[in-house]
């Protein structure tokens, strides 16, 4: 199997592991009964893809996660648009803090979860005129911290299982 | 990309921890300008503002999915003693009815899943906003 076809079966692989802990996680209630806390534990693979990859292919699995969620799920209304809000935010984020900074997997991760939130809650603020979804957005960016730094443990603890010779190929 | 905590993480969990408190303070300033009588009841579908309940009246809305497709299911939204509930509802974790009873403007019910939500409103509102 030549190189390109290689990383393309693995993002696929890890792309459908990212929609079926997704959906998994969609039928777990948490003990906080509020709209948008989750673990978000699907976020711990796009960190793997981030490691083994390039930025480019981060972006297009976050983007993707997205849409194919959508298209399997939740369909393309408002619950879209502020999955896609959030998204993009916590992937520029994500990318410029990687870029400029030397944070580990766990500072790029909270950031990432700090901004998923904020993005979601301005979609939402946006979309449905209410300005007191800013009273959500504390309780969920507290929450966010705490989900993004179990998800980067998730992803160190992966990352550090695979195989040495994979992770050194990945990013050649 | 490291795999383990180092100095710079501590720097962002800051940042984190200084926009949190940041958030906090618009909160409550954005709360404590919305003080008042509690008047109406207003249910957001579809991102669209289609009722106004008076908070003063006990009594049931029913919501059907023939009528606005966004709903999963049969919703029925209760008003009572001037406090507003998600009675009824279908969605995958049910949040919106476990919140139970809100009497506070700076308090929206949120349901996504249905696109629904319920803001309470302290003042007059002008019936010309209404795209009944």
């Amino acid at each position: 199997m030549n190189k390109k076809t290689n990383k393309m079966v693995k993002m696929a692989l890890l792309l459908a592991m990212a929609l079926v802990i997704n959906y998994l996680e969609s039928l777990v209630p948490l003990p906080i009964p509020m709209p948008g806390v989750r673990l978000g534990l699907a976020n711990c693979l796009g960190l793997v893809v981030l490691c083994l990859y390039s930025e480019k292919d981060y972006v297009i699995f976050n983007v993707l996660k997205v849409v194919l969620v959508a298209l399997l799920r939740t369909g393309f209304g408002s619950s879209f648009f502020i999955g896609l809000s959030g998204t993009l935010l916590a992937t520029i984020f994500t990318l410029l803090t990687y870029k400029f900074s030397k944070a580990s997997i766990y500072g790029l991760s909270v950031v990432g979860a700090v901004f998923h939130a904020l993005g979601q809650v301005l979609m939402v603020m946006l979309l449905y005129s209410n300005v007191y979804m800013i009273n959500y957005l504390v309780v969920l960016e507290v929450t966010s911290v705490i989900s993004g730094l179990l998800t980067a443990f998730v992803a160190s603890v992966t990352l550090l299982k695979l195989p040495k010779k994979m992770v050194e190929n990945s990013r050649s | 990309m490291e795999l383990k905590h180092n100095k710079y993480d501590f720097i962002i969990y800051g940042v984190c921890l200084v926009l949190i408190v940041c958030l906090l303070v618009i909160s409550n300033v954005v709360t404590s300008k919305a003080k008042g009588d509690i008047l109406y009841a207003i249910v957001t579908i579809e991102g669209k503002q289609k009722f106004k309940l008076d908070m003063n009246e006990d009594r049931e809305l029913v919501l059907s999915p023939e009528e606005y497709p966004s709903l999963l299911g049969e919703m029925i939204i209760e008003i009572k003693d001037k406090k507003v509930r998600v009675k009824k509802e279908e969605s995958p974790l049910h949040y919106c009815s476990m919140q139970s009873w809100v009497d506070s403007v700076a308090v929206p019910i949120v349901c996504l899943p249905n696109e629904v939500i319920i803001t309470i409103k302290g003042e007059q509102i002008p019936e010309n906003d209404w795209e009944m």
